[in-house]
Order: C-alpha cells, then structure tokens, then sequence
C-alpha cells in the first residue's frame, strides 16, 4: 500500500450485525479504513459523504438483496469495487456477479480469509486506477468531449472536422488540449480511458 | 370395494410375449400347440351339434391362451400347426372346396392373432381406460370371436349351398354357433390356462388372495337369489330364462374381479351345457345359449374392468405419493438454503475472530481486553450456533415422525426463515403479526410444509410489492394460523398451487385440523390453518 496516501476505505454491507463488525475489524487490522453496514439502504444514504475503494457486500440480505444493491451503487459511484459474499453460492448468481455487476469477485461463505483479502487489494488498486481515469477525462469541456469521442471511434482530424462543421485547424487545437488534460500521448492511451468513462 | 384381486404384477403380459419363439423350439412348439389343438377339437366334436362347430369349443381358448402368451410373432406357426395335423389326423378333410377348406382351418386363428394385436397396440388411444390390465384381454376375447365369425362367412357359404341354393336358416345358425363356441371356449378355458401359464414359468407368484368373507358371503347370495329365481319360473312353467343369472354374474365381476367373475360364468355354463344340449327345439336352445355367451362376456368384462379401475385407483395413490415426497423434498432444500445461510453466518464470525486471537495472542504485548472481548465473541457465536444444532436435530431424529409438542410462534420464526428468500425473490413483503402463543401436537416437518404451501401461494398469488400478512391467535382450544394477501387478478392461479393447498389440507386433517379460505375483501384473500391446542394456550 501506498504509504503517502490515506488507507482505502471498505464498506461492509451484511444484515448480521457481528458479522459485518468483525470484518470491519479483520480490514482495521490489515491497515484499510472500514465501515460496517447492516442495511444496504443506509450506506446509500450515506455513501455521497465518503465515496469508498471497496463494498464488500453479502448477496441475501432482508429488504434489498446484493445485487439490488449493486446496481443502485454503480448509478452513484461506478469507480467503486464490489466484492460479494454468498452462504448459498449458484453458478447463475456467480456469473451475474462478476459480468453483469460489475464485482471483483465472488466468495462464498464461511469467508477465505486469504482470498478476501487478495479480492480487497485487488479492488483498492481497480477502483483507484479507475477514478484517476475518470477525474482526467472530467477536466474536458463539452466541445473537447465531442472530439475525444469521435477520436476514439477511430475518426481522422478531417473526418472529425466534417462530422462537427468545423475547420481541421479546431480539431487539432481540441485534440492538443486533450491530450494535455488527460495526460496522454497517443490514440491508444485515449482510447484505454474512454471506456470506464462512459465515452 | 374389490378384494379378490390378484396383485397388478400378476396380471401383466409375461415378459415372453416380447420375445420370439427360439428357432430350435419351432417345431417342437408347434406340434405340441398342434397336437393339443387338434385334441381338443376333437373332444369338442362328441358334443357337437350341426353345422361347422360345437358349442362349447375349447380349442379356441387353448388358441387364444396361446396366441396371448407367445404373441403375434407364433401367429404363422400356430396356424401352419393347426392346418397340417387337422388335416394329417383327419379331423378336417379338405372336401369339395380344398382352398375353402384351407382357408376355414387357418382363418379363425388368423383373425385371431390380428384381434389380438389390434387390441393390444389399440385400446386406449382414446380412452386411456381401456389400455389399463386387465381390460385389453377381456376386450380380444369377446372380440376375437366376433370377428372371426364375420370373417368366416366368405368361406363357410359353398359349404351351406345345396344343389346351387344356400340355406340361410343354416348358415346363420352355423355361424352363431360358431361365435357362440368360441366365445365360450376362450373365456372358459383361455384365462385358467394363462393363470397356470403365468405360475409355471415365475411370472407371477401361486399365492392366490381369497376375498373378504363378506364379500363371499354377499355373491354366493346375489348367484344363489338368481339361481333361484330361475328355478322358481322355470318351476311355474314360465320357461328357462337366464336374465337374473346375467345380473348377478355382472354384479360378482364388480365385486370379485375376474376370478369371481370366471367361477361365475363356469357355474353357468356347467348347469346349462348338459341340461340343453339333448334339448330338441334349435330355437329356443340357441336363445339359451346366446345368453349364456352374453353372461360369459358380461360377466368378463365387469370382471376385468372392476380391476383396472382398482389399478387405476391404485395407480393414482402411487402418483400422489411421488408427488407429496416432490414437494416434502422442496420443502427440505428451502429448510437446507436456511439452515445454511443461517450457520455460515456465525461460523464466518468464529473464523475471523479466531484467526485473529491466534495472531493476537502471540503479540509481545496483546491487548488483553480486546482478547477477552474476542474470545467471548466467539464463545457467544458457538452458543447460537449449538441453539440452532439443537432444533435442526429434531427434523432428523429418530423422533421425526413421531408426533411433538410444537409452539406455533416458534414455528412461524422458522417459517419466515425459510419463506424470505423466496418472497424477496417475488418482490414480495412478508408481514409476521405476533399473537398469542399456542402448543400443539403434530408433526414437526408436516406442519411446516403446509403453513409452507400457504406461503408460497400467497406470495405466488401477489402482486410485486405486495404483502402477505401471518397472523396467529386462540379460538376456544383451537390454535389459528392465517396467511392473508392481496390478489393479482393477472396471476390469482399458477401453476402447483391446487397441489400444495391439497398437501397442506391433508396435513391438517391429519393433525385433526382444518385450512379454511375467506374473502375480508373482493381485493384479499386469506386462508387460516385452525389446529387442536395440545397443552393449553400461555401467553
């Protein structure tokens, strides 16, 4: 980890109350900052005031289930890792967690203490490469937007020109500027922050 | 009603009827089958009237006995038995019409051999009844006959010509004798041979079960009452007639099955046989033996069909039974989801905390309060888990199925254990009003699966973000369960639902209980499951 840096910040989401606790304790003592939840429904409502690394959450829950859950934080925060816990794992609910939920991994319950806290590093590093790739992109203005999307759609300046209406002279002043805020030099790069940002 | 029955298995088509007949025992096959046909053929012959055939012909029972048995396959081989030792013994001689001759010896086993088949490949297809054992051989007997009598007219016209002219009054006869004949000799001799058949090759076991004595006295008295009769109008000179023997033999093949029904018509034909046969007027004995061959069939099939519908019943019971262990194993693997999800809770707890004692316990300086809080952690995580140790062992137990005392409000936090996920799935909110606590005595698990079946179908029948609403009270000593909900008109019904609500009303008749449906609203439905209370209501 990082010295320089605060420790990540882990959200533990799981309706037995010991559980999540003891968890938030295991992180504490692993070196991370951790919180434990007992209803998904709260860390929603407080999840604007501490945006975390990692929520590791369990699958069955009361009111709102895992994935429910998931879905309704990657609106929020989609620079947020997820890790799942399942006491009843099935190969459908493995699948959707990790393809269609976007989670770093699935575990099933009683937890791997070793494999939860590889998946945990794992997310830390994912979600902090993926909010560095989001705050670049978010320095482009709406006219810069326009063009870093076309560009990475494999556009030439003049196609890009033409597409806009405006002279290939513009382009190539958006494109420099580009390439200045995020920090790239190269299609390649561009096109590598163009999908976690939603381009 | 029946008891007389012989087990289904004793009535199944033997396994050889699947098999053709080795080549090695063609010959000795056949000969036998001839040799015993021709015998008989010729035994029937010292009682023979006119005509082509006796009336009672036993050798189309001993054909239709074999052809039942051994199949369509041994048709060409009883057929080629049957023309060449006729003709070898002289017992048929070809005549004037040789390919008459010919055709009227293998004719009848033909047609046989194809009502046989027909039957067998195409009773039921319309109605599944009719495909049930033991109606299919009732069907071919009394159809066999028939049909080869029809297919004996072509052939049997040269030989009631005289002089160019053919005598109808003879023909007829012939050919009602003819049907009469065979009728009575396959449903006499046919199903004893088979009987034996089935016995001496370990088909089916010699144990045979006698009915109930009542049910011997009931048709010794209804087969007494109509003997009697007949003698009482024959006695008052009102002539023979067999209707009440009809009815009663009908009546015995209800009662008893085939065995009843068989004894029955062998009875019959015993009495009437010897007391006609020296009868002069053709008439009037043809009409007694039509009769006699309308009991015989009558009598069969009553038989027959009071079996099938004892194996269909029969059959049914073993279906619900497969279908009550379905739903008792659903029930089982939601009871497993939540036991599950209920341990690794707890037991992933223990495992961090322990892991982190160990580590905690080697430090140069461990934080004593923080140990001593760890460790009572895992202490109480072991206590909750030994609680719920303890009441799963009560579903395994050899105790299982022995009825306990059970309280109602523990029943339904185990209940809504199991029933959350599915509901959650549903989108469905299960709503648990606590009321007054009652014990009662039953079966742990079978209650659970019915309160269970109430469950599912109330979350089945809800519309999404719907409420199901669990409630329990007191009666007078009776303990109510209710499980009210709204109702999806678009899916009031589904599929499975009709089933656990029967499951989960037997259950609570077995429990000397009730599961009762009410309307509190056009728009809500709500059952309530009423059980004894066993040890008096506690608050």
């Amino acid at each position: 980890m990082n010295e320089s840096a605060p420790p990540a910040l882990i959200y533990v989401v799981d309706d037995d109350h010991d559980l999540s606790c003891s968890l938030t304790r295991m992180l504490i003592r692993t070196g991370y900052r951790a919180e434990p939840f007992v209803d998904p429904a709260q860390l929603l409502a407080a999840y604007d005031a501490g945006p975390a690394a990692c929520v590791l959450t369990d699958v069955m829950m009361g009111e709102m289930d895992g994935f429910t859950f998931a879905e309704r934080l990657r609106v929020i925060d989609p620079a947020a890792a997820l890790i799942f816990m399942t006491a009843w794992p099935t190969t459908a609910n493995a699948v959707d967690a990790i393809r269609r939920y976007g989670g770093v991994d699935y575990l099933e319950k009683p937890v791997d203490l070793d494999r939860l806290l590889a998946a945990v590093e794992e997310s830390v590093a994912w979600s902090t490469h993926r909010r560095r790739q989001l705050m670049r992109t978010a320095r482009l203005s709406p006219r810069e937007r326009d063009v870093f999307r076309l560009l990475i759609k494999g556009l030439s300046s003049k196609a890009i020109a033409a597409e806009l209406n405006v002279s290939p002279k513009t382009v190539e002043d958006h494109r420099a500027q580009i390439s200045a805020k995020t920090e790239t030099s190269g299609l390649a790069q561009l096109i590598s922050l163009g999908e976690p940002a939603g381009f | 009603m029946i008891s007389f029955f012989a087990s289904r298995e004793q009535w199944k088509l033997p396994q050889s009827t699947r098999r053709p007949i080795p080549l090695m025992q063609l010959l000795p096959v056949g000969l036998m089958y001839g040799a015993c046909f021709v015998a008989l053929h010729h035994v029937a012959a010292r009682w023979a009237m006119g005509g082509f055939y006796s009336l009672w012909f036993p050798a189309a029972g001993f054909r239709f006995a074999f052809l039942w048995r051994a199949g369509v396959r041994a048709l060409p081989i009883a057929a080629i038995a049957e023309l060449l030792l006729e003709l070898a013994t002289g017992e048929t001689a070809l005549g004037r019409h040789p390919l008459f001759s010919i055709a009227g010896i293998i004719g009848p086993c033909l047609v046989y051999g194809a009502a046989i088949y027909l039957v067998r490949s195409l009773a039921g297809r319309r109605t599944p009844m009719l495909r049930l054992e033991p109606l299919p051989f009732a069907l071919a007997a009394v159809v066999g006959p028939v049909a080869a009598c029809v297919a004996a007219l072509p052939w049997a016209l040269p030989s009631a010509s005289v002089a160019g002219a053919i005598d109808v009054r003879t023909l007829v006869a012939a050919l009602v004798v003819f049907v009469l004949g065979d009728m009575l000799g396959v449903l006499i001799l046919a199903p004893p041979l088979i009987w034996l058949a089935d016995r001496a090759t370990g088909c089916s076991p010699w144990r045979v079960a006698l009915p109930r004595l009542p049910i011997l006295v009931e048709v010794a008295a209804v087969a007494g009452a109509a003997w009697g009769w007949v003698w009482v109008m024959n006695w008052a000179g009102l002539g023979l007639s067999l209707v009440p023997v009809l009815l009663a033999t009908c009546w015995i093949g209800l009662r008893t099955g085939r065995p009843g029904a068989w004894a029955a018509i062998v009875l019959t034909a015993a009495i009437l046989l010897p007391t006609t046969a020296q009868a002069t007027d053709v008439d009037h004995r043809l009409a007694l033996h039509m009769m006699l061959a309308c009991i015989a069939a009558v009598g069969y099939l009553s038989g027959s069909f009071a079996e099938a519908d004892a194996n269909h019943i029969a059959e049914i019971a073993r279906r619900d039974r497969l279908l009550y262990q379905a739903e008792r194993l659903k029930t089982l693997r939601a009871m497993s989801v939540a036991v599950i999800h209920e341990i690794s809770q707890p037991l992933s707890t223990i495992a961090i905390e322990a892991n982190h004692l160990a580590i905690e316990s080697m430090a140069p300086l461990p934080n004593l309060s923080e140990l001593a809080a760890t460790a009572q952690l895992i202490a109480r995580k072991a206590q909750d888990m030994a609680t719920m140790v303890r009441r799963l062992r009560g579903f395994g137990g050899s105790g299982a199925d022995t009825p306990t005392p059970i309280s109602i409000a523990l029943l339904l936090t185990d209940l809504a254990a199991i029933a959350e996920p599915e509901a959650n799935a549903a989108r469905v909110a299960l709503n648990f009003v606590s009321g007054s606590d009652a014990v009662v005595r039953g079966q742990d698990i079978e209650l659970r699966q019915a309160l269970l079946n109430l469950l599912r179908n109330a979350i089945a029948a809800s519309p999404p973000l719907g409420n199901v609403e669990i409630d329990h009270f007191i009666v007078g000593q009776r303990a109510h369960i209710a499980v009210e909900n709204n109702i999806d008109r678009m899916i009031s019904r589904r599929p499975g639902m009709g089933l656990g609500l029967i499951i989960a009303r037997s259950i609570a008749e077995a429990h000397g209980g009730a599961i009762t449906e009410h309307k509190p609203s056009p728009t809500r439905i709500r059952f309530v499951l009423d059980l004894p209370i066993a040890g008096g209501s506690h608050e």
